[in-house]
């Protein structure tokens, strides 16, 4: 009892410690509802999904970027926007300070030239629990190498308090 | 001219309706020329690697959809904790085999490694790895297969793969799928680890199986050792792509990555095969006493 308290605290300091997540992919059943709901229940409150990125979205994520991206590369860009994913990842790489995380089913086969991107998530298939363990890993990665150690505090705070009941030793 | 006489198997057999001696295209765009005794023709060629991507690109979202179904079944499923006394992990783990092999189909045909280099990602413990596969690959039952191969694996739990795992974990995975298709009944698979230093280890794996011969290119592409095996004979020769681009990543020009592979016959019928992945980087957590 003592720690579900603990680890609900946790998630209260999450939701108000304002880290916001976004992901893009064009197949709805990668990163689904389903997994999009359990990662909220598991802490991570602000999580936006979209599917394509056009011309509004790319400005948006520009003016205004989300702490993390994930990206995938194949059918996610408007052609007046990026190539593809590659594209829109090195945009926000080079101007922004969202960490940028790249995702694909096709990890063997990945055109590119150079590493614009912070992370890539390896694993081809994910089930929701998959979804938040790897999530987790990513932010914590996030929070060690591209935030100064006295912002997110609060989420922080929470979010170590959540962390060992979310990640497993694998 | 030497056109090679292979065809599509077409039912209409267009091309043995016209003149003699000049060059045509029948309706499935396989040119041909008819002689005298023989029609030779050859295929529109549509490069292997083609025919892999669109593979990968299109069973990929379909896998995604059964995880997705499975999910809603067993909410606590997951690919790192397989669960075999549960149907859904059973689905899961199969699920997991196609991605696997649709992995492997278009490696061997098309593989363009990342140059990028290494990123951080979690150390995956060895042991945990070695059993996810052995229960994996015990869910494909056929008459060809080990029926009840066990699993002797005595790695200690704080021996962790730290850098690529996802890489050592393809090629542990090729190695226990071997073990269960070719070892005999009533056997076992060991799998030792022998610690050379602090980071460095050389990892066996050893099963008994049906001898077979000494001059065979085990890591030859499309090499089978046994004719009626279920192997396609690309699971080893896909290890060894792993291994150079590992090796390749990790800029590796001295004590390099390697598969070796070892046959001891023990009689006519019965042969024991080491297989050792040597030089593989290792990271033992110790416990603050």
């Amino acid at each position: 009892m003592k720690g579900s308290i603990f680890i609900k605290v946790g998630k209260f300091l999450m939701k108000h410690g304002n880290l916001k997540i976004c992901i893009v992919d064009d197949q709805k059943t990668y990163f689904s509802d389903n997994m999009i709901q359990v990662a909220n229940s598991a802490g991570f409150k602000s999580i936006e999904r979209y599917f394509i990125v056009d011309k509004q979205l790319m400005k948006i994520l520009l003016e205004n970027p989300p702490d993390i991206i994930i990206l995938d590369i194949k059918g996610i860009a408007e052609e007046d926007v990026a190539k593809d994913g590659f594209g829109i990842a090195k945009v926000l790489f080079d101007n922004t300070n969202t960490f940028v995380v790249i995702t694909s089913a096709h990890k063997f086969f990945l055109h590119e030239t150079h590493k614009s991107y912070d992370y890539m998530i390896k694993e081809r298939l994910l089930t929701a629990v998959d979804f938040v363990e790897e999530l987790a890993l990513i932010v914590d990665i996030y929070l060690r190498s591209k935030v100064r150690i006295y912002k997110k505090m609060i989420f922080r705070i929470g979010f170590s308090m959540v962390k060992k009941a979310i990640v497993h030793k694998v | 001219m030497t056109l090679p006489t292979v065809c599509l198997r077409c039912s209409t057999k267009s091309c043995e309706k016209y003149p003699l001696g000049e060059l045509y295209f029948c309706e499935y765009d396989v040119a041909f020329i008819k002689l005298d005794k023989d029609i030779l023709r050859k295929e529109t060629l549509v490069p292997l690697r083609h025919i892999s991507e669109n593979l990968r690109h299109a069973l990929n979202p379909v896998l995604n959809v059964i995880i997705e179904e499975l999910n809603i079944i067993e909410p606590n499923l997951s690919l790192r904790r397989i669960d075999l006394a549960n149907p859904a992990d059973k689905a899961l783990a199969a699920t997991k085999i196609i991605d696997l092999f649709i992995q492997m189909i278009s490696g061997v045909n098309e593989f363009r490694p990342s140059i990028t280099g290494v990123q951080e990602d979690q150390p995956r413990k060895l042991i945990s790895i070695i059993n996810k596969y052995y229960k994996i690959y015990s869910v494909l039952k056929s008459a060809r297969r080990n029926p009840d191969l066990r699993l002797n694996a005595p790695i200690n739990e704080n021996v962790f793969l730290p850098i690529c795992p996802d890489i050592y974990e393809y090629l542990i995975s090729i190695l226990i799928d071997n073990a269960w298709k070719y070892s005999l009944p009533g056997r076992e698979l060991r799998v030792e680890i022998n610690m050379k230093n602090d980071t460095t280890a050389d990892l066996m794996f050893m099963n008994e199986s049906r001898p077979f011969s000494s001059d065979f290119d085990i890591f030859g592409k499309g090499q089978k050792a046994i004719k009626n095996s279920e192997g396609l004979g690309y699971g080893l020769y896909w290890a060894k792509i792993l291994i150079d681009y590992y090796n390749r990543l990790m800029h590796k020009h001295s004590n390099p990555l390697e598969l070796q592979h070892n046959q001891v016959l023990m009689s006519d019928t019965l042969s024991k095969q080491y297989f050792i992945i040597v030089n593989i980087d290792i990271l033992e957590k110790r416990t603050l006493l």
